[in-house]
């Protein structure tokens, strides 16, 4: 295991950005078509959901100090079982890889270059990620801490913009959905994204301080950001249009002009998405590597990184075969799939860690 | 295809050469050996067009529990 | 330090990676030289409710022509080809018999449909624009009901553009007179797709006879061949359902409060005050009284005094006078073009989306029953301060 150490700040901007990452394009849209005018409730409710989830996690990690789930895995479960369970993870850590890089393949193709290969983008920027892997996770960490401000300060100033489109009127009728179904239609975004910060606990070992405030805010402010996002998408794009979009936070900035003559600042956009995947695959993308390094105990990760660009390339493709397979995925399965990572998994493993420590105690005891 | 299978051919044979010159312990080249030829059978059908995705597996397996 | 190897090779590393991604650089494939393009600048489309066949203008830019306009040689600034097809996407076919450069649409900067086009709704065409990654939804929309060839086949003079032209006319309109708003773009039409709200797109046409030669350029008569604004077309949802005067254009967009600047001409004791309004706040509010919606709609502006032609000095009583005269024309004028609006079915407050908005038992019934915005009592309160009275105070 690399000797990396990552701070506070920098583990609250990796889940931060992780979380916001590809869900701030990708959820708005499907939000909004389904809860309509309430839909910035849905991430609040969510994200609360979230937090308990993650206090959850922090537990199980506190309760082993000093290990990475994958490591947890094997200690408390056995050599075979929690294996298993481990490569499991591996599997949803190289899964998510492949998520986020066919999300980028699709908006990509969808939006900027239609007659690009879609593999083309894959490689391209799994190449780039490889290699930032390979350098570690202080450098991942380090590259975050110094776009994140950029990032956050173009979305912020570019989505100010759009206000002169701003109707009050959209939101009317509010409050209309029963709290029971806006609970039923937060369970994807539970799934997506937050559930996926499952991913995060590989890199909590790494943490040197303050895990906690670091974990559960990045989830809070995460939250407030889509949350916001969807806000701003129902005032200025309306839910008409906004439920016909694959991409709605796209076109609010292609129909952006300000002052009459800045026009077509879709790119930097798209240039703020882009660093946002790169974040979220470099970290996933990381955590698989790392997860197959700590299962089978090598210590170096270059040659375990490398082969991994074609595999994940490759699941990106199998992953879905439109943008409407992938939603009607996404509203059917992303939650129960996502729980069996999120939920089932870790409270199993809590479990185990009790019983071994009650053995562990009893056997103390008698000696 | 073919030339897919030829690259991947020559990286597979050349990293290994690499890798043995390195003297790398062998659970080492062995994992390396694994991932490369998953991603290998990976592309391979993708090419052949026996796409399966792994997201409509686990919807399949969440479908056939019964959640 | 684990990752030696690759500090050591890190160099030799870096280099392959570059040398292996400037292979995928993606300009291969969504090359865009601009030398091959066909800038399209305007689009003209017309469908014919019968056979359903599409007539399709594009106006594409000719950039010799735009830029050198004082050498002699090639003139024209744009190109207008016609295609022909049965559906949209038959259009993207054809598209290239005739062109012999790649269509770019990024850039187009209006739009014109013909009336009868219009009519027959437009639900296919706006879908289909919708959906293309390079059509943008902020291009004006215009309606015309002269032959679209007349339209896309003039010269026009000042601006050579004429996509250009229109979109700068509907602009300045819609700040200078409120004969027009900037509310009329493709977007603002498919917002209202699925509401019960209607849309105003201007309504232009050709004026005197049409110029396609670029021998025009030396033609001092800037009527001749010039597309000029005409009033607006009505649409409900995709569908055009009527039509309204330029005169009448102002009270659509005041009462929706979407009105810049206008002007007004008041009558007093036989002369008039030419008065503009140069800031106007709108406030709607929709009430329910004993089963009828009423519509309180409170108007304030702020007037600047234009022309005088009263014999009188402008005293502080005077200026009372014009600001009631202003306070009854308003809302004398402003129910007379609601109560048209009603008589042709049109409900261009929205009153009938508004209801649909409300929440609450009382709205219930109301909901139900499609026709009650008829019922809707306007309330207009207007109110008007004088806060500029021009250059000379007093008239001679």
């Amino acid at each position: 295991m690399e000797n990396a150490r990552i701070s506070g700040w920098q583990f609250f901007l990796l889940s931060l950005n992780f979380i916001v990452g590809t869900a701030f394009f990708v959820r708005p849209g499907s939000i909004i078509a389904v809860s309509k005018q309430d839909g910035w409730i849905v991430p609040l409710i969510a994200g609360i959901f979230a937090v308990l989830i993650a206090c959850l996690w922090l537990t199980l990690a506190s309760r082993n100090p000093g290990l990475s789930i994958v490591q947890i895995c094997t200690k408390v479960a056995g050599k075979y079982f929690g294996g298993f369970i481990a490569l499991l993870y591996i599997w949803f850590f190289i899964q998510l890889a492949g998520w986020v890089t066919r999300n980028l393949g699709d908006f990509m193709k969808t939006i900027l270059m239609p007659r690009t290969p879609i593999s083309v983008f894959h490689l391209m920027f799994l190449i780039v990620v490889c290699y930032a892997v390979i350098k570690g996770v202080e450098t991942i960490a380090r590259t975050i801490e110094f776009l994140a401000p950029l990032v956050v300060l173009i979305v912020v100033v570019i989505y100010l913009f759009t206000l002169s489109e701003w109707k009050w009127e959209r939101f009317e009728p509010m409050f209309q959905v029963s709290t029971w179904q806006l609970i039923k239609d937060s369970l994807p975004v539970i799934g997506f994204p937050y559930m996926e910060a499952v991913t995060l606990m590989m890199l909590v070992p790494y943490v040197k301080s303050r895990v906690k405030t670091g974990l559960l805010l990045g989830i809070t402010v995460a939250t407030l950001l889509i949350s916001g996002i969807v806000f701003v998408t129902i005032g200025v794009l309306g839910v008409t249009r906004t439920s016909h979009f694959a991409y709605p936070l796209y076109i609010i900035v292609q129909e952006l002009q300000i002052a009459e003559f800045i026009e077509h600042v879709e790119s930097t956009i798209v240039i703020v998405w882009l660093i946002w995947i790169f974040i979220k695959l470099c970290i996933s993308y990381h955590c698989a590597v790392t997860g197959i390094c700590q299962l089978f105990r090598v210590s170096d990760r270059t040659w375990i990184a490398i082969p991994l660009v074609l595999f994940i390339s490759g699941i990106a493709i199998l992953t879905h075969e439109n943008i409407v397979d992938n939603i009607a995925v996404d509203t059917r399965y992303i939650f129960q799939y996502t729980s069996l990572y999120g939920i089932v998994l870790p409270v199993l493993l809590l479990f185990l860690t009790w019983i071994r420590r009650f053995r562990k105690g009893e056997s103390g005891g008698s000696a | 295809m073919s030339g897919f299978i030829i690259c991947f051919l020559i990286g597979l044979g050349g990293s290994l050469v690499y890798l043995l010159r390195r003297k790398k312990s062998v659970k080492e080249i062995s994992l390396f050996v694994t991932f490369s030829l998953l991603g290998f059978i990976v592309w391979l059908s993708i090419f052949l067009g026996y796409k399966v995705s792994p997201d409509r597996f686990f919807g399949w397996i969440i479908d056939s529990i019964g959640l | 330090m684990k990752g030696q190897p690759i500090i050591q090779h890190g160099k030799r590393f870096l280099i392959v990676i570059i040398f292996i991604l400037s292979f995928g650089l993606t300009g291969c494939w969504d090359l865009v030289e601009v030398n091959r393009l066909a800038i399209v600048n305007f689009v003209g489309l017309d469908r014919n409710p019968v056979d359903g066949k599409f007539t399709v203008y594009y106006q594409v830019i000719n950039p010799t022509g735009v830029a050198a306009q004082k050498t002699s040689g090639i003139k024209s600034p744009i190109y207008t080809y016609r295609i022909e097809a049965n559906t949209s996407t038959d259009i993207a076919n054809k598209i290239f018999d005739i062109i012999p450069r790649q269509p770019f649409f990024d850039h187009y900067s209006a739009m014109i449909v013909s009336e009868r086009t219009a009519r027959a709704g437009m639900k296919e065409i706006l879908e289909f624009m919708e959906k293309q990654r390079d059509r943008r939804a902020t291009v004006t929309l215009f309606v015309t009901d002269d032959p679209l060839s007349d339209i896309m086949k003039t010269y026009i003079p000042l601006e050579r553009l004429p996509g250009h032209a229109v979109g700068s006319i509907n602009e300045s309109e819609s700040m200078q007179s409120g004969r027009a708003g900037k509310q009329s773009r493709v977007k603002d039409l498919v917002e209202n797709m699925e509401s019960a709200a209607f849309t105003v797109l201007p309504f232009v046409r050709v004026s005197g006879k049409v110029m396609p030669n670029t021998d025009r350029y030396e033609e001092i008569d800037a009527n001749q061949g010039n597309i000029v604004l005409q009033g607006g077309a009505v649409f409900k949802q995709d569908r055009m359902v009527g039509e309204l005067t330029l005169d009448e254009m102002p009270w659509f967009y005041l009462l929706n409060g979407k009105i810049g600047v206008f002007n007004q001409s008041l009558i007093l004791d036989k002369a008039h005050v030419g008065v503009q309004a140069t800031r106007t706040s709108v406030r709607k509010q929709l009430t329910m009284s004993s089963g009828r919606p009423i519509l309180k709609i409170n108007i304030e502006s702020k007037l600047q005094i234009v022309e005088n032609t009263q014999g009188e000095k402008l005293t502080v009583q005077n200026l009372a006078k014009i600001k009631k005269q202003y306070n009854r024309q308003i809302s004398d004028k402003a129910y007379e073009f609601y109560e048209k609006a009603k008589r042709n079915q049109w409900d261009l407050l929205g009153i009938e989306q508004q209801i649909m908005l409300k929440r609450g038992k009382q709205w219930k019934d109301a909901k139900k029953d499609k026709e009650i915005w008829h019922q809707t009592k306007l309330d207009l309160t207007v109110k008007c301060t004088v806060d500029m009275v021009g250059i000379t105070i007093d008239p001679y």
